[in-house]
């Protein structure tokens, strides 16, 4: 289970966590296996667990708020080239 | 002294064309953001930047929880992302730019704010690359914005 952290009011833009990007890092390696999990799937990552996935990112970003993840890391599971 | 954000460089194979033995690289390249919504910012969310994108696209989800939001224009379709057209409205919204280090950026920018969330979070040149001195190096996995 991940560890929970109570939140503190953010007055101040917060510093970016060593949890976040290395969150951020495990996603990017394991970007293949995500694909074929979870395709076009939001997801929440922490610790190198996925904790939350869904189609409606807003959803996935709350379940990973009622964790209490300090600073969740959502992403969006693209499979194969999506054009902006 | 200038403040330097780093961005993150993201690469994966195309797999639809690995499978025919044609080597494409997916790339892309994120920056960890922060919007303010009430007197509070919100947690971290990872932008892509897009030099595709004049201006700043926020999906619904990312401004949907901001208060007092200073709305510059009625609904307006944005062409070319999505399924076609999004349906968007100009504001002035609060952004700072993340780092691991005590030095944040923060800034006022112009934004279109989407009614769905058909488009990911897109930052574009317009206030961001007006300001910031953009500093690419793939081969080198460096990538930064420099204020």
């Amino acid at each position: 289970m991940p560890k929970v952290k109570t939140k503190s009011a953010k007055t101040r833009p917060p510093r970016l966590s060593r949890q976040y990007l290395r969150d951020q890092q495990w996603v990017f390696d394991h970007d293949s296996e995500l694909e074929e999990k979870y395709p076009n799937e939001w997801i929440v990552v922490h610790n190198g667990e996925v904790l939350a996935t869904g189609d409606k990112a807003f959803d996935v970003w709350r379940r990973a708020g009622e964790l209490g993840l300090g600073q969740p890391f959502l992403f969006l599971v693209e499979r194969g080239i999506h054009v902006y | 002294m200038s403040i330097k954000v780093r961005l993150y460089w993201k690469t994966k194979l195309d797999r639809l064309h690995l499978a025919n033995g044609i080597h494409v690289r997916i790339i892309r390249l994120f920056v960890p953001v922060s919007f303010r919504e009430t007197t509070e910012w919100s947690d971290p969310v990872n932008a892509i930047i897009d030099l595709g994108s004049p201006l700043t696209v926020l999906p619904k989800r990312v401004w949907q929880t901001m208060q007092n939001v200073q709305y510059l224009s009625d609904i307006v379709p944005l062409g070319g992302v999505g399924k076609g057209v999004v349906l968007a409205r100009l504001a002035k919204i609060e952004i700072a730019f993340l780092t691991t280090q005590k030095e944040i950026f923060a800034r006022t920018i112009k934004a279109y704010l989407a009614e769905d969330d058909a488009v990911p979070l897109l930052l574009g040149v317009e206030d961001l690359l007006t300001w910031a001195r953009l500093v690419c190096d793939y081969p080198k996995s460096k990538a930064f914005l420099q204020v």
